[in-house]
């Protein structure tokens, strides 16, 4: 008796349970079995990983050891299930991918884009096959985000959070994102303080759509701050305001707001305080000790 | 109370009734049937026919509910390390399972998915999976007894695409 004599859904629930390198070894055995294991579902796992070997660089072992193996042009996709790296770019590594699992589905899985526009085609090809609960993006450029939105719109019912950083542009899109777990925003630095950062009304519809909001920097003044205190209670730490919203909204979640020294003073100033200000000297209910 | 099941070859098994109703296939029949626990009547009278289960097949699957009749039914997990689905098969289902050649595996892997006995199918096809891990295509056809209908051509095409994998 051989395998193939068992009935087809037998076949596919043991390769449910068939890790990606022993798929490669099967499909590689007979062309019956090159032909389930590319109709087998892959199964499921907790967590993915999409990313472009370039954001190794963070780990310069490892992303010397992968492209010394398989050079600068290759997707990696990462799966926590050993590795399901090296994913190379060419035709046939990416036709090779196609014919490990007709479909596969993740609880969270993680892209990093790059801004490469065939890299993209390529991962939204990949993600057909794909059943996501939360997507996880980490960005880089508003091209990247551009990406990101566009493949949201794809997976409707999905989750998701999204890391931002390097902010500079984008801004007006920020508003199209769907409501999200997690948005953080880190702004780029720039010389003239006035020119990055979120302005005020988009801030409040940040507010009010994302469950978790971490904000670099936000273009607000005194007064709007106020207008953000009376929904809040709010407790200082470093230079950071941690502010949990106790309006009408019953959802668990957290505001992040990273504000720049040049924002502190401008608050300040906004309340008569400078350098010029004497012991005694008041505005308002604020007097200066 | 006891069952009656009666395999392909004819030979008659006689199991507890708590046995019987491990297998769903056989639960639904002795509904169909009339049969209950309390109806010894019911019990004595009829029998289970199960023509796709063999005599010698039969023994394993009862051995292996005898083991595990006590049991309390268990989900799978799909957080191991890895996050991937996954069974873990006890010392004894190794143990139960290991002198098995892969053709007796698949006669009772049939067995367990014809009688729908969920723990005993995710016993062998996580078993089976296991034995695949780290084998070469070629090993694996051999252990599975498959016949390779790949040129070499294709082979060496195949093992072309799939060198970024190998350790």
């Amino acid at each position: 008796m051989n395998i193939l004599s068992l009935p087809d859904l037998v076949i596919r629930e043991i390769l449910k349970r068939v890790e990606f390198k022993d798929r490669l070894g099967l499909r590689a055995t007979c062309r019956a079995l090159e032909k389930l294991v590319a109709e087998s579902n892959g199964g499921h796992f907790n967590n993915g990983r999409i990313f472009h070997l370039n954001s190794l660089k963070a780990n310069p072992y490892k992303s010397r050891r992968l492209k010394k193996k398989i050079g600068t042009s290759s997707l990696t996709v990462y799966s926590t299930h050993g590795t399901f790296t090296d994913i190379n770019l060419t035709v046939g590594g990416f036709q090779l991918l196609q014919r490990l699992f007709s479909r596969i589905s993740f609880g969270e899985l993680e892209i990093s884009l790059s801004d490469s526009i065939s890299i993209y085609m390529s991962i939204c090809e990949l993600l057909k096959k794909f059943s996501i609960r939360t997507l996880n993006f980490e960005l880089k450029s508003s091209i990247q985000f551009e990406m990101a939105l566009d493949i949201l719109k794809s997976f409707p019912d999905c989750k998701y959070r999204m890391h931002f950083y390097g902010v500079h542009s984008s801004i007006d899109k920020f508003g199209a994102l769907p409501p999200a777990e997690e948005l953080k925003l880190i702004f780029k630095h720039k010389n003239d303080q006035g020119s990055s950062g979120i302005p005020t009304h988009l801030f409040y519809a940040l507010l009010s759509s994302h469950r978790n909001l971490c904000i670099s920097d936000a273009i607000l003044n005194s007064r709007d701050f106020k207008k953000i205190l009376e929904v809040a209670s709010y407790c200082y730490d470093l230079s950071d305001f941690f502010i949990e919203i106790i309006s009408a909204d019953v959802r668990g979640r957290k505001v992040k707001l990273l504000l720049a020294p040049q924002t502190i003073a401008n608050w300040l100033r906004d309340y008569g305080i400078s350098t010029e200000v004497e012991e005694g000297d008041h505005y308002g209910e604020v007097r200066w000790t | 109370p006891n069952v009656k099941l009666v395999t392909s070859d004819n030979e008659e098994f006689v199991v507890d009734f708590r046995i019987a109703k491990m297998s769903v296939t056989v639960s639904r029949l002795m509904e169909a049937m009339n049969m209950s626990e309390t109806d010894d009547a019911s019990l004595l009278s009829n029998s289970i026919p199960l023509p796709n289960v063999t005599k010698a097949v039969m023994a394993r699957v009862i051995e292996w509910c005898e083991k595990h009749k006590n049991d309390e039914p268990k989900e799978e997990k799909e957080n191991d390390k890895r996050g991937r689905t996954t069974h873990v098969v006890s010392d004894w289902d190794k143990e139960f399972l290991k002198n098995d050649e892969f053709g007796r595996l698949c006669q009772l892997m049939g067995a367990a998915n014809y009688l729908e006995i969920k723990g005993l199918f995710n016993d062998i096809s996580q078993t089976i999976a296991n034995m695949i891990h780290g084998k070469k295509s070629d090993e694996i056809a051999e252990m599975f007894n498959i016949h390779c209908d790949l040129t070499e051509a294709e082979k060496k095409e195949i093992r072309k695409k799939t060198a970024w994998c190998e350790d």
